[in-house]
């Protein structure tokens, strides 16, 4: 028994560490111009890449002159084909310093972003690049809202199960009916958070994505309200159909805002799995947490054989929940939580503490009812129902915590992008240099550059430093260059867009000393998001990779054998509707293993196939494919194979 | 190492190519002193490090016919960083009105021609520095070399001078740690000889 109280309380640690909304917040991933960049002439227009797509009609984006008057000509709009970035034109700009300021509402789940950050016409913005990104704290108001629409919502599910696993005796209608009233109280009160959230009407609230998932939740709601209307019929199939109707709605409206919340993001799964394997999570919850306030109202009175049986089947279901709720659970944690010190270190964190510690207790109390009060319910009902008073007020303050949590901006959420880093020194070992960017995103981008003596690692304040940017794997597009000037501390920056594609590049770092000039060679890769890859696995045949290239076509790659060792790769090139596509060059490069990226020659077969001998190494083989197609497009694709 | 790399043809071909092209495009520099008309750059361009070359200017009228008849010979001083260097300029043969001194450029980077003389009674005292818009600067010589990239005589140098240093530090290194290693096994044979001693003695009194 003591083992399986250890196990329950492990399990409940475990689940502890789920978060009800995760990631969200859209942060900025790209800028246009970049933060600090000196432009020779006025841009046209600034463009802001974020994270998740923003809600255009909700979202603000000032550029201000010195004067602080501002120099956009209209309201930020979608570029086209990306709606994850917004531009807003601006007027032709004097040389001078200029600020970008913005305040964003996330189409996914409403939560607002602000931030700013400095460009130069002609002048440098100042010693130091400036990007200043805030989230505006959590909303009491919001939070509270949240809590009173996921009590509401779990104590309706709950209802809805005791009446269907019959285990809340004939009052199952009374937790049904407040948790339905606390219900559409919470969404309408969520609704006027996020309105506020968005300083924007209900009217124009309610165009937007943010305020149809609203509309959704609510509807689902009325629904549930009507279904429990028809189960007060006194026939039984009447009532169990219309009680399944209601948890059905009950389920939906914790789909639609599941769907609105942080899961929507995605993050390390594509958003769908992400936002079912939540939702399945907030139903485990409901129906634990509801069943229980279900539970207790139902065994009020005189002890009974039939309490006694409605508290054992209880139990059942509550021991499923429980599980259920730790492998969702654990699964959103690991996809949300990027690492450890996070659980301390961050605000959403300390709140997963907290969190962790409310299920132990809900977990503790749930093993004493299970093996002390149930089996002595058939006589005395006290124990269980002082133990289930205890859980369901924990519970309480748990989903308290969830609401907080739904409303804090998530550790995975508030990471910064991936930039780019690369170290290296001249043939000569002189100097050592380092150079970052903020993103490894091809387009526009700030270089920084640190160089320090290869042997006393003191800094160096060359004459001159520039980059020189050759793409690697497009042997026909011409290098270009970039001037560094001193920046902060003893690093020297330069904004620009010289990474212009993805791809493998060669930056070299050119440092003019006193008399003497060194150069620096430089092996970055700039990556586009995600691409999909489908396989195609036919016994007895090499597997097939299909990569989608957007708009562009596909690349087919066949590893034949795909084992370690030597293998035979074939490449195609297919157009949109996987006719062949005639391509002029392609450049096949591979890191295998832990060995460093390399070029492998290709030999033709035809206009749109290739093939290459290449020798894979176990573990991650990293290989890609740029082709020049015959009407001068450019399809980059590239593909892990892990390789046992 | 990136040196050794071995590179295809085709894209070292197509990179030289894109460099002449490029080249074609930057050319050289013109600049208008008084009447008379400079047309600025290297002999080679693109210039690249190791590779001899020259630092030529064409002298015109305004009409763009050249001008043959300078004074005194024409000076150039080509400065990389706080080197300096003043060569003479030389008429080339067959192209009448252009001059040049030849340098090979040791290092890539950015070089600037200042010219001194006199032409048509008017004296000429100028700067041109290499940029995207004037002539090209120089580059390194690696981008041409195949099929193996070798390092430069002055990459070499640098390395040697570099290395020499740091063999001679490491032996310091290892004679120190040989002396301390010596020491501490003087040490230890007169920590076991005074246990042993120790022994005896204790064996001594036992008796």
């Amino acid at each position: 028994m003591r083992r399986s109280l250890g196990r329950l309380l492990l399990i409940a640690a475990l689940s502890g560490l789920s978060n009800q909304n995760a990631r969200a917040h859209a942060g900025p991933r790209q800028t246009d111009p970049v933060d600090g960049a000196v432009l020779g002439e006025s841009p046209t227009a600034v463009r802001l890449s974020f994270s998740e797509k923003p809600e255009a009609s909700l979202s603000i984006i000032r550029v201000l002159d010195a004067s602080g008057a501002a120099c956009q000509t209209r309201r930020p709009e979608y570029e086209a084909g990306d709606p994850l970035s917004l531009t807003v034109p601006v007027r032709p700009l004097d040389r001078g310093v200029y600020i970008v300021s913005w305040r964003i509402v996330s189409a996914v789940d409403g939560h607002a972003t602000t931030g700013a950050y400095a460009f130069g016409v002609r002048v440098a913005p100042s010693g130091n690049a400036l990007v200043v990104l805030d989230n505006p704290p959590a909303s009491f108001f919001e939070m509270t809202a949240r809590w009173i629409l996921l009590v509401g919502l779990a104590a309706l599910l709950g209802a809805a199960a005791a009446g269907l696993w019959r285990f809340g005796g004939d009052r199952e209608s009374v937790p049904g009916v407040c948790g339905w009233v606390l219900a559409m109280l919470g969404a309408l009160l969520l609704a006027d958070a996020q309105r506020r959230n968005a300083a924007a009407s209900f009217g124009g609230l309610m165009n937007t994505a943010v305020g149809q998932a609203l509309l959704w939740r609510v509807a689902a709601i009325g629904c549930a309200g009507a279904a429990l209307v028809i189960a007060r019929s006194t026939r039984p199939m009447v009532r169990r159909i219309a009680m399944t109707a209601a948890a059905l709605a009950a389920m939906t409206a914790m789909g639609a805002h599941v769907a609105a919340g942080h899961a929507a993001a995605g993050g390390a799964w594509p958003p769908p799995a992400v936002i079912g394997v939540q939702w399945v999570h907030f139903v485990a919850v409901g129906i634990w947490f509801g069943g229980l306030a279900a539970l207790l109202v139902g065994v009020r009175g005189a002890p009974s054989a039939e309490k006694a049986e409605a508290a054992r089947r209880f139990s059942i279901v509550a021991g499923w929940s429980l599980l259920v709720v730790v492998c969702t659970g654990a699964a959103r944690a690991v996809g949300e939580l990027p690492s450890w010190s996070d659980l301390i270190a961050t605000a959403y964190g300390r709140t997963v503490v907290i969190k962790i510690a409310l299920i132990l207790g809900v977990a503790a109390i749930g093993a004493f009812s299970r093996w002390r009060g149930v089996p002595a319910a058939r006589l005395n009902l006290s124990p269980l129902r002082r133990a289930g008073s205890w859980e369901l007020a924990i519970f309480l303050v748990a989903l308290a915590a969830t609401s907080a949590l739904g409303a804090l901006p998530p550790p995975a959420a508030l990471a910064s992008p991936p930039g780019l880093e690369a170290s290296g020194s001249d043939f000569g070992t002189t100097v050592r240099v380092h150079l970052t960017a903020p993103s490894n995103q091809p387009g526009p981008n700030r270089f920084v550059v640190n160089a320090v003596d290869y042997d006393s690692k003191t800094a160096m304040r060359p004459r001159r430093m520039s980059l020189t940017f050759a793409p690697l794997d497009d042997p026909d597009v011409a290098p270009t260059s970039l001037a560094l000037a001193p920046g902060p501390g003893d690093s020297y920056a330069a904004s620009g867009a010289n990474l212009a594609f993805e791809g493998r590049w060669r930056i070299t770092a050119l440092i003019e000393r006193a008399g003497d000039s060194v150069e620096v060679p430089l092996d970055v890769e700039t990556r586009s998001g995600p691409q999909f890859v489908s396989v195609l696995r036919v016994p007895g045949q090499p597997p097939e990779y299909t990569i989608e290239v957007k708009g562009k076509g596909r690349v087919r790659l066949a590893l034949d054998p795909e084992r370690p060792g030597r293998s035979e790769m074939h490449i195609t090139c297919l157009d949109g509707i996987f006719e062949d596509l005639p391509v002029e060059a392609v450049v096949l490069t591979a890191a295998l293993g832990d060995s460093p990226t390399r070029q492998i020659p290709v030999r033709r077969l035809d206009r749109s196939r290739f093939v290459a001998e290449i020798s894979l190494a176990s573990g991650s083989n990293r290989i890609a494919v740029t082709a020049r197609t015959a009407d001068g497009n450019r399809l980059r694709a590239a593909l892990d194979v892990p390789i046992r | 190492m990136h040196h050794s790399g071995r590179r295809d043809p085709f894209v070292v071909l197509t990179a030289a190519i894109l460099l002449v092209c490029a080249a074609s495009l930057t050319a050289h520099e013109t600049k208008i002193v008084g009447s008379l008309r400079l047309t600025i750059g290297w002999g080679d361009e693109p210039a690249f490090s190791g590779l001899k070359n020259a630092i030529e200017v064409a002298v015109a009228d305004a009409a763009g016919a050249p001008v043959t008849d300078v004074a005194d010979p024409w000076t150039v001083e080509v400065s990389f960083g706080e080197e300096r260097v003043a060569l003479p300029l030389e008429p080339v043969h067959g192209r009448p009105g252009t001059f040049r001194a030849w340098l090979m450029p040791t290092r890539s980077g950015t070089y600037s021609f200042h010219f001194i003389g006199k032409a048509r009674g008017q004296t000429v005292d100028t700067t041109s520095t290499c940029s995207d818009k004037t002539f090209s600067c120089v580059a390194d010589v690696s981008a041409l070399q195949f099929p193996v990239r070798d390092p430069s005589a002055g990459q070499l140098a640098e390395r040697i001078t570099r290395t020499l240093p740091r063999a001679q530090l490491a032996m310091d290194t290892a004679a120190d740690a040989r002396s301390i290693g010596i020491a501490a096994i003087a040490a230890a044979v007169l920590a076991i000889l005074a246990v042993i001693g120790l022994a005896i003695r204790k064996g001594r009194v036992g008796h």
